[in-house]
């Protein structure tokens, strides 16, 4: 029906700025939480999301289409967040990501309280919690896959990892999720 | 990714606040892309694509063909007209008088065949441009000693000039060599070196120069301002060469393969230009933004 996002960017690339308006309002909203949730602070998350826009812009001209659009956006995205996370020294990617340091265990049992408005709140407030303490590598390879829909192959090659890696961070990502939103 | 618990986990995370960019955020990107759009011209994609030469290299690259234009266009003016050029008159001026008139014409063939001078097939400058009576610059004491009285004087010149030539030489080989040593390319902003003094440009037609000029004579007359043009015109071939030189280290920079950018960024660290390290991360990171840095090759590249 509508045009691919590839020809959207080549598109533009080619000088349609309609054309690169239509991609930016499909992208805006899952790139911004992509990355919102990955620094967390909301100043340095659109700071950061618009200098990775101004780099899609300005490799309009190298973009080839040979993956998928997001699979580059997100590639972008990732390589921007990587300089930024080095730059106050964290490391990427941890060598033993599949561990569980450092992700606090998440608030004891599903709540008794009787409400249950405030108890899905409170739900949703602890896998913000919970997602937000994520290892770097685990968080990044949920939020790819929810926010980008990029599949596991495409999160590998997003994060210059390998397939076993992503879905292996994936699959631990999720795990704690559930648990922390007590679904285990 | 597809069991009950994942799409239930999925749910409630779409259930978390979704979060939008501010608007004034999308209207900066929106802005850039429409301010950008018509700066993609389609030749430069291309050539980024099949040469990789990106549009960063174009600001030295034209520095380097300005500055061999610049030079090339002096040079010519200089040998067309002798005494264009901006240098101020040495102190030599005044020990080397100049002769009142310039030489005539006819006599500059037999004095050539005295001379025994070879000739070449490089332009000539006109006889009438070069002569030096109408120069300012020469006291007009000087103006009255006679050209017979000033060819020894000029020959003497000639020869210290060519001595200090010989002098200076190994300096240039020198500079030559330092410049071929350092790793990192660059536009070197030489400061030609001065002109020979005005009397000894402008000296008159019918002095025969010395055997031992450095290049050959010019082929209209072999005046004083001939021969100096002959060192003159080495050097601009030596501009020409060192500007070409200087276009291939930087066409040899411009190289698209971004680990070995990585690794000249490397060497700068290393080498302790930071500053210039920075810059060249920073264009690395606009031009390479798809580019995964290894974390070893970063340890060597990052910002100190």
């Amino acid at each position: 029906m509508g045009e691919t996002d590839e020809q959207l960017m080549l598109a533009y690339a080619g000088g349609d700025a309609g054309a690169f308006e239509r991609l930016y309002a499909k992208h805006k909203g899952p790139l911004f939480r992509y990355v919102l949730r990955s620094v967390k602070a909301r100043g340095e998350a659109e700071e950061l999301y618009q200098d990775i826009w101004m780099k899609v812009i300005e490799a309009r001209a190298r973009y080839v289409a040979r993956a998928k659009f997001t699979t580059w956006l997100y590639t972008v995205a990732h390589n921007r967040l990587v300089d930024h996370w080095r730059a106050r020294g964290l490391t990427v990617v941890a060598s033993t990501d599949d561990e569980d340091s450092g992700v606090p265990e998440p608030a004891a049992a599903p709540s008794a309280e009787p409400h249950r408005v405030s108890e899905a709140r409170e739900t949703l407030e602890r896998l913000s919690a919970a997602l937000a303490a994520l290892p770097l590598a685990q968080r990044e390879a949920f939020l790819l896959h929810h926010e980008g829909e990029l599949t596991v192959a495409e999160i590998a090659a997003a994060t210059g990892s390998n397939e076993e890696a992503a879905k292996s961070r994936l699959r631990y990502a999720m795990n704690k999720l559930r648990e922390a939103i007590g679904d285990d | 990714m597809t069991d009950p618990g994942d799409e239930k986990l999925s749910r409630r995370y779409r259930e978390l606040a979704r979060d939008e960019p501010p608007a004034h955020a999308d209207a900066a990107i929106l802005a850039a892309a429409r301010e950008n759009r018509g700066q993609t011209p389609e030749s430069a994609r291309d050539d980024s694509r099949v040469t990789g030469v990106r549009p960063r290299w174009m600001g030295p690259v034209s520095i380097a063909a300005v500055l061999v234009l610049g030079i090339g266009v002096s040079l010519r003016m200089q040998m067309e007209q002798p005494g264009v050029e901006t240098s101020a008159p040495s102190s030599s001026a005044t020990e080397y008088p100049m002769p009142a008139e310039p030489a005539p014409v006819e006599e500059v063939p037999k004095a050539r065949d005295q001379a025994g001078m070879r000739q070449d097939a490089a332009p000539a400058p006109r006889p009438k441009l070069a002569a030096p009576a109408a120069k300012p610059e020469v006291p007009a004491g000087a103006k009255r000693e006679s050209p017979a009285g000033a060819t020894p004087q000029v020959r003497d010149e000639v020869k210290q000039l060519a001595k200090r030539k010989d002098a200076t030489a190994p300096q240039a080989r020198r500079r030559d060599a330092e410049a071929d040593v350092l790793a990192e390319p660059q536009v070197v902003i030489e400061q030609p070196p001065a002109p020979p003094p005005a009397t000894m440009r402008a000296a008159p037609a019918q002095i025969t120069a010395p055997a031992a000029a450095p290049a050959p004579a010019p082929q209209a007359g072999v005046s004083a301002g001939g021969v100096a043009q002959a060192p003159l015109r080495a050097k601009r071939e030596g501009f020409a060469d060192r500007a070409a030189t200087e276009s291939r280290r930087i066409a040899a920079v411009a190289d698209p393969d971004p680990n070995r950018e990585l690794e000249r960024i490397a060497l700068l660290r290393e080498a302790g230009r930071h500053a210039e390290a920075d810059r060249a991360l920073e264009e690395f990171r606009r031009r390479h933004s798809e580019f995964r840095i290894p974390d070893a090759v970063w340890e060597r590249v990052k910002p100190r």
